[in-house]
């Protein structure tokens, strides 16, 4: 053997070592990864600081939907090592489903700048912009997620969305076309991209590529997103004048799923345009009720972010929820605005005699 | 062997290890360019509008110099009327202004020369009162053959009764229609007949609670800007019934109009289902849109039934401007509905006065017009085919919209849209010129022919600029016809008469009035393209009063005035 083939023997030697060494934890991370919850459980209270344990232990907890458990490990891997990035998304992701929406983009941002080229931190930033109704920053976010990776299906269906907010139509119809390139099967993605093509120019080529993804949809047989195809079919079939398929497509939407006061509108319109006044009228009127007191809540609420340290806000929102028989917000709200107007005794009277009309409410609403 | 052996083992090696250890790749990124690019300056030698407002000396102005951010009373912006207050026969205009915005903190009267250029005649005309005036109205509501001029606003409301002469007296007081309160926001006003006396009544639309108490601005992602109109409690509007002695009395609730949604930017007196009773329509910012139907004297709201409350889906829209015409041919006046970004411009087909269909999709307005907050909008056949067409000014609620979301702007693009046989509308802004293509902050816009040339201009006001007096010149040969009318028994501008003209076998159905669009009045004359017509047309009024005249044997590409009492016809050119 030449010496020149011992030196190049030795050094790919030497490079596999290391790349093996490298990349050990991936090995040990599988091995983690395939463990039950119950295991993960054990493990992290046997090693309560490793921080790989806590955080696939936070992602064993997430997929249960335990949220609040999920942030505690998240949280303690990301104390156990504050250069552990994916704890620190983990943790935003989860807070963010808890609502702490300011906590969350902060260690989002911390994790940007630990990992600035991990697109799933773009991802769970974007999502965090969105929330806040901030369509421009989502948007970048998205398109950075992309570009550092474009194997992800989520990305792509994000980005859609946020293109569809904008009504650029022809961008989120490539993005949700690459989605569904990753995975053509997948119900929201096909549903989608029919709602895209329901909305382009009225063309009979986009009715019926509309038409032709909405069904594809519905034969993933995904419950509550059969509810919605149904529902853009019935609106497709009524812009068609086909109102005995938009009336047979909103009925099956209203029976796959109830609460969506919206199915109930098009059915009443469905049916008006058909002549069937008397039950058009009806399923109207129905809607119109329903969606008033939503509407008056949703407004409350914009009202309150507005205006937080207004009481007299909370007590509207108590008797709206109380109209609403919502009994346990409606408990809630009158303790906060006793807590802000304690001196009150109207009020005060008022709930307690609710409350002690509704003895099933959680009692936890004590008068504060 | 073992030379052959090393390559192998080295891919098998990298192949196991590298899937897990993840490098950035790059991929192609998207352009972030908007869908409908803003500020493209078309040609002038062949654009179809040309703005001439500085040239016929329209100098009036408005603007907050910069001043950011602006609260939600701020941006709402004002109207303007397009009317004949001289009954020279020429359109004239009416900007109303604002105390402390733009460069006269004034309404102003611009007279038509007939030359191309307007007068400013404010000064002494009596329209000079200071107030934060938003939305105004026309009509003559003491019938003496004068248009007058309403004036809504933020704690304000002023009647001007025109003697004639160039002159406007404030009767608001002894009319009754001061405003109720410093706080009461009133938006839109519109004038209508509803009880067929003869007199003309008055719809008084209201915004939100506003006041120094309320949230003046909110938090959009680290940016303060004016707050939504969801954070604020509705005001209702007010029917006042002209008592015809100069007086106006609220009525109501005594005729239905108690269970408003409020909020309303929006309203626009029409007889959608042709029954000879004028109806009632308000469109409502975030709030389900009313439709009242008259049942002779008293209204019952129509507005979900009917369909025009909501989106296609069920959703509310920000409705703000609003215009009804027959699009599609059929007889039957349809709905347009200008709404928020994010939604499209609602279109409703009015199906025999039953119920409306939205049609915005089929008909091409809904992704042109998502990316763009819709105020004014006007229906009117611009190229005299014999199709109505849709012009529509658009601006943002934010000034510093820029700053909330780096992909839209405050200033947008007024936008045409051609109707191409009652079945879609095509966008033509770009060849509409730079009228339409300067982006501006949209918001009154109202439609005249200021050069009685028969094809229909158009007036726009720009929040933070000059208004734009865009004088069409689409090249086009086709006929027209249109009515000035006179009202004897009913109003004296025949507000609310329905004209049906008959040119070979098409039949165009039109209405008189001067509300609509938002915060604006256009031109009370009824114009009618006529396409490639040829020959006379035949017209049928059917007046409020339900006296019905017919004319025949009408010349084409004429003005006519009529008469309901004396049937005069007059061809004026």
């Amino acid at each position: 053997m030449r010496w020149w083939r011992l030196v190049l023997l030795g050094g790919v030697i030497a490079a596999g070592v290391t790349i093996v060494l490298r990349c050990a934890p991936s090995f040990r991370e599988r091995r983690l990864a395939r463990l039950s919850l119950a295991e993960l459980s054990r493990l992290s209270r046997q090693s309560p600081d490793d921080a790989l344990v806590l955080y696939y232990y936070g992602e064993a907890l997430q997929r249960r939907g335990k949220v609040s458990d999920a942030a505690d490990a998240f949280r303690r891997a990301a104390a156990a090592d504050p250069q552990m990035a994916r704890a620190r998304i983990g943790l935003g992701t989860t807070l963010m489903r808890l609502g702490r929406v300011a906590e969350a983009e902060a260690e989002l941002e911390r994790a940007r700048h630990l990992s600035p080229q991990n697109a799933e931190v773009y991802s769970a930033l974007s999502r965090i912009y969105l929330s806040r109704f901030d369509r421009s920053r989502a948007l970048e976010a998205l398109e950075k997620a992309v570009r550092l990776d474009a194997r992800q299906f989520s990305y792509w269906v994000q980005l859609g969305q946020v293109y569809f907010l904008y009504a650029r139509l022809d961008d989120a119809e490539r993005c949700l076309k690459r989605a569904l390139a990753l995975r053509p099967h997948d119900a929201r993605a096909l549903l989608w991209l029919g709602e895209v093509y329901a909305q382009k120019d009225d063309t009979p080529a986009h009715r019926r590529l509309a038409e032709e993804y909405l069904r594809a949809s519905l034969r993933q047989a995904d419950p509550k997103l059969s509810a919605e195809a149904h529902f853009e079919l019935g609106k497709l079939w009524r812009r068609a004048g086909r109102y005995a398929d938009a009336e047979k497509a909103l009925r099956t939407s209203l029976r796959l799923d109830a609460s969506r006061d919206q199915t109930l509108f098009l059915l009443g319109q469905v049916l008006l345009s058909q002549g069937k006044r008397e039950e058009g009228q009806r399923y109207v009127e129905s809607f119109h009720r329903r969606n008033a007191d939503k509407r008056a809540l949703s407004n409350l609420m914009d009202a309150m972010r507005a205006d937080p340290h207004n009481p007299s806000l909370y007590l509207r929102l108590a008797r709206l929820h109380r109209r609403m028989q919502n009994v346990n917000a409606a408990l809630n709200a009158y303790a906060m605005y006793l807590a802000q107007r304690p001196s009150d005794r109207a009020v005060a009277e008022e709930f307690e005699r609710y409350r002690r009309t509704n003895p099933s409410a959680r009692q936890e609403a004590q008068r504060p | 062997m073992r030379r052959c052996l090393l390559p192998p083992l080295l891919s098998a090696v990298l192949a196991v290890v590298l899937p897990s250890c993840r490098s950035p790749r790059s991929h192609p990124s998207f352009s972030i360019s908007a869908a409908h690019p803003v500020g493209q300056v078309g040609n002038s030698a062949d654009a179809w509008f040309e703005d001439r407002a500085r040239a016929a000396g329209i100098t009036w102005r408005l603007g907050h110099q910069g001043r950011s951010p602006l609260t939600i009373l701020e941006v709402m912006g004002t109207g303007c009327a397009v009317l004949d207050f001289d009954n020279d026969g020429w359109d004239d205009i009416f900007f109303v202004g604002q105390t402390g915005v733009g460069n006269t903190g004034r309404c102003a009267l611009f007279r038509n020369r007939g030359d191309g250029t307007f007068a400013d005649v404010t000064r002494g005309s009596g329209l000079e009162a200071p107030g934060y005036y938003m939305g105004c109205a026309t009509a003559d509501v003491d019938n003496d053959s004068d248009t007058d001029i309403f004036v809504s606003g933020y704690g304000v409301n002023r009647l001007f009764r025109n003697d004639g002469r160039g002159r406007f007296t404030d009767i608001t007081r002894y009319a009754g229609l001061l405003a109720r309160a410093p706080t009461e926001w009133n938006s839109a006003a519109a004038f209508g007949d509803f009880d067929h006396d003869g007199w003309v009544d008055l719809y008084v639309g209201k915004y939100v609670v506003f006041h120094a108490k309320t949230p003046q601005f909110c938090d959009f992602a680290g940016v303060l800007a004016n707050c939504k109109p969801q954070v604020y409690d509705p005001q209702k509007g007010a029917l006042y019934r002209n008592r015809g002695n100069g007086q106006f009395q609220d009525v109501t609730q005594s005729v239905g109009l108690g269970d408003q949604s409020g909020k309303t930017l929006g309203a626009i007196f029409a007889d959608y289902n042709r029954d000879g009773k004028i109806d009632l329509y308000l469109a409502n910012d975030g709030m389900p849109c009313d439709l009242y139907e008259n049942l002779g004297g008293r209204f019952r709201n129509v507005g979900a039934v009917s369909g025009t409350a909501y989106r296609e889906g069920g959703d509310t829209q920000a409705g703000m401007g609003v215009d009804f015409a027959d699009y599609n041919g059929d007889g039957w006046l349809d709905l347009v509905v200008t709404t928020f970004q994010g939604e499209e411009t609602s279109l409703y087909a009015n199906r025999a006065g039953t119920h409306f269909e939205p049609c915005a999709t089929a008909a091409g307005l809904d992704a042109p017009t998502r990316a763009y907050v819709g105020f004014g909008a006007c229906f009117a056949d611009f190229d005299n085919d014999g199709w109505v067409d849709l012009a529509i000014a658009n601006g943002h609620v934010r000034d510093n919209e820029e700053k909330v979301d780096k992909f839209s702007s405050y200033r947008q693009p007024l936008q045409l849209f051609l109707n191409r046989d009652g079945k879609r509308f095509i966008e033509r802004t770009q060849q509409a010129g730079a009228g339409f293509t300067t982006p501006a902050v949209g918001r009154g816009l109202a439609t005249g022919d200021f050069n009685r040339d028969g094809r229909v201009d158009l007036v726009a006001v720009d929040l933070e600029g000059a208004p734009r007096l865009l004088m069409n010149r689409i090249p086009t040969a086709h006929r027209w016809i249109g009515f000035r009318l006179r009202g004897a028994r009913s109003n004296r501008l025949a507000l609310g008469a329905m004209v049906t003209v008959e040119v070979g076998d098409r039949t165009y159905v039109r209405e008189c009035r001067t509300s609509g669009s938002y915060f604006s009045a256009v031109s009370p004359t009824v114009h009618v393209g006529l396409g490639n017509a040829a020959g006379t047309a035949r017209a049928t009024i059917r007046w409020t009063s339900g006296k019905q005249t017919t004319l025949s044997h009408l010349a084409l590409n004429r003005y006519h005035t009529v008469d309901e009492a004396r049937g005069v016809l007059t061809p004026d050119r």
